[in-house]
């Protein structure tokens, strides 16, 4: 193995851990706000796949028109899961219920929601892969080491929207809020803040993270519905390996299992995929709150 | 009827329900010769342990949405056994339970420590995890899986005959035994100290601590004797079905059981699966319901019973009787009778 190889296989690593980054805060966003689990993630991520490749390939929009429906499109969509599901779930919920009975409704609730999504993006695409024609197909070669263009884009865009994500939550007054909520709900809403319009708020930036994650690996590697699967197994590692209650935590979880599974593929094979799983079990052993140490109770 | 229904103490009167119901399965394959529907009836007692097993984990308030993992180490780990080293199945049922309680041991040990919230991310993602590796990994069988797995070997009875298990109608009798022994073994576990030690945790896990309750090890307790009975369902079904495939065991499988004894109810540990798989194996075979949008329906009922039977089928016909519309209703049918009577 040579120098350029290992370039560009840390440049892979990075811009698939970017993905997995974005994805797994978008998580994160939902679990500390709302306290919803949500596994239906996944099938956001190739909503928005399916999303960009509709916009793109097919009714041939601009590549920033796409983006900016994609984006437009997942928000009203997890909007509308909010409203229509998780709403009355968390309706449901008294100051006396226990948290191990409020765990079980959230989290059934979005499994039942990520199996019917599964079955229906399967149903409605058909199961074979679709491909979108490389967007940026150069090819940059710094001292004879090549690294694709789409890659390097992928990562500037994961970086461009954490800036405008750290910049959201500790500049503007939604940020705030959905932060405040975050930490003490009862109180937050005692101060007057609207709580249920802060969990749609959350729920709907979370989906929308996830569609632009989705949009992002559309071009490198193909559409296929069951292309959340994988990932959103990669993004819940990577906010259990970071730690649950920290954002910092789930970036640097994503970009480390990222680097792993892209070594691990080029040296191992399949297999990598098990043992990222396995490794991250053992280190849970000794640390179980993650990197950052907090325990999500 | 609230026999086996609750955590409490064993009474005669539940003993003799509970022996007058069970007549009802033992005469069945005398009624029905159909083998298509003695399999049903065979999947439902698998459904129902998987579903107990679910409920168990439920007891200490964890979340296992894994179930089929542990199942699957079950079938895996006794097919194994039998294919590659030439036990019998006999043998091979207690080694694979005794597999399946050491890999959920030591996967329980590391889940319950990261926290309640965590488990349930972790345990369906240990369920994909195994999904890949039994494809993957070619010594366990690569995608393709098991074919003609043997079925379990004949027990002679001496001076007697021998019974074979080459029949739909004796494997049921063998799952019937294997539930009615996992049954009696819970419901003992429920109705002990550890079940209201259990009680206790799920109610409120801080309390119980401060009351000198070990969280950590009645958890893991109940994680790893919950997966033992996954996991000898899996033994006897591998047996029983013949092929294994990875794909069946996916996190759809889990989420099914799961659907079993929250469609019963999470508040009856024994009687809400038995209810559940009943009503989860038949519907869908007389509705006609088709493999492909099943997961939808499936999922679009998971949720509508989240948000209207939280508490299941035979928790909401509980709180319907201790509700007052109730009593008035049944206090105006008896005044319509009485007055009926009357004017005859």
């Amino acid at each position: 193995m040579n120098l350029s190889l290992i370039i560009q296989i840390i440049v892979t690593g990075l811009a698939v851990g970017s993905v997995y980054a974005l994805m797994a805060i978008g998580i994160q966003v939902i679990i500390r706000t709302t306290g919803i689990v949500n596994f239906a993630h996944g099938q956001f991520y190739t909503i928005g796949a399916y999303t960009f490749w509709a916009s793109y390939f097919l009714l041939k929009l601009s590549f920033v028109l796409s983006l900016a429906i994609t984006i437009l499109i997942l928000l009203l969509f997890g909007a509308l899961c909010y409203l229509f599901v998780f709403n009355f779930v968390q309706q449901r919920f008294k100051s006396s219920t226990s948290l191990s009975f409020k765990l079980l409704l959230s989290a059934m609730a979005s499994v039942g929601l990520m199996m019917s999504l599964s079955q229906t993006i399967l149903l409605s695409f058909g199961s074979e892969e679709r491909g979108i024609p490389p967007i940026w197909p150069q090819i940059i070669t710094i001292a004879n080491v090549r690294l694709p263009v789409e890659r390097l884009v992928v990562i500037v865009f994961c970086c461009l929207i954490g800036i405008a994500l750290y910049l959201f939550f500790t500049k503007t007054k939604l940020g705030k809020a959905i932060r405040a909520v975050s930490e003490d709900p009862v109180m937050s809403t005692l101060l007057g803040i609207n709580s249920t319009r802060i969990y749609l708020a959350s729920f709907s930036i979370g989906c929308g993270l996830a569609g632009f994650a989705g949009m992002m690996l559309a071009p490198v590697f193909g559409v296929n519905p069951e292309m959340g699967t994988n990932v959103v197994f990669m993004a819940f590692l990577a906010m259990i390996f970071g730690g649950a209650l920290s954002y910092k935590g789930a970036i640097v979880g994503g970009l480390v299992i990222g680097l792993m599974l892209s070594f691990g593929y080029q040296l191992i094979g399949g297999t990598s995929y098990v043992l990222v799983f396995v490794a991250i079990i053992v280190f849970l052993i000794y640390r179980p709150g993650g990197l950052s140490g907090e325990l999500l109770e | 009827m609230n026999f086996l229904s609750d955590r409490r103490m064993i009474n005669l009167n539940d003993i003799i329900t509970f022996i007058l119901v069970l007549i009802f399965p033992i005469l069945l394959p005398l009624v029905i010769k159909n083998p298509y529907i003695i399999h049903l009836f065979i999947m439902t007692c698998i459904g129902i342990v998987l579903g107990m097993s679910f409920s168990m984990a439920y007891a200490p308030g964890l979340i296992n949405i894994g179930v089929a993992a542990y199942y699957s180490i079950g079938a895996y780990a006794s097919t194994l056994l039998v294919k590659k080293l030439d036990f019998s199945f006999w043998a091979a049922l207690p080694v694979a339970i005794l597999i399946t309680g050491i890999i959920s041991l030591v996967t329980g040990l590391a889940f319950i420590k990261a926290g309640t919230f965590t488990f349930v991310i972790l345990t369906l993602l240990f369920n994909l995890a195994l999904v890949q590796a039994l494809g993957q990994v070619e010594v366990l069988g690569g995608w393709s899986g098991f074919v003609n797995i043997p079925r379990p070997e004949p027990i002679v009875i001496p001076y007697y005959s021998a019974i074979d298990f080459s029949t739909h109608t004796s494997c049921y009798y063998l799952i019937l035994v294997m539930l009615l022994l996992i049954v009696l073994a819970f419901y003992g576990l429920y109705s002990s100290r550890i079940g209201r030690a259990w009680n206790a945790i799920r109610q409120s896990s801080h309390l119980a601590e401060t009351l000198g309750v070990d969280v950590y090890f009645f958890r893991v307790f109940a994680f790893v004797v919950a997966s033992c009975a996954a996991g000898t369902v899996g033994s006897f079904y591998a047996h029983y079905f013949g092929t294994l495939e990875p794909v069946t065991f996916g996190g759809f499988a889990s989420i099914y059981i799961q659907l079993y004894s929250v469609l019963g109810g999470l508040d009856f540990p024994i009687l809400g699966p038995i209810i559940g798989a009943i009503i989860m194996t038949f519907v869908p075979e007389v509705l006609r319901i088709t493999s492909e949008i099943q997961p939808i329906i499936f999922g679009v009922l998971l949720i509508v019973l989240i948000l209207f039977l939280p508490r299941g089928i035979i928790g909401s016909l509980h709180e319907a009787r201790k509700m007052p519309i109730y009593d008035k209703m049944a206090k105006e049918i008896r005044a319509w009778l009485s007055n009926k009577r009357k004017t005859v």
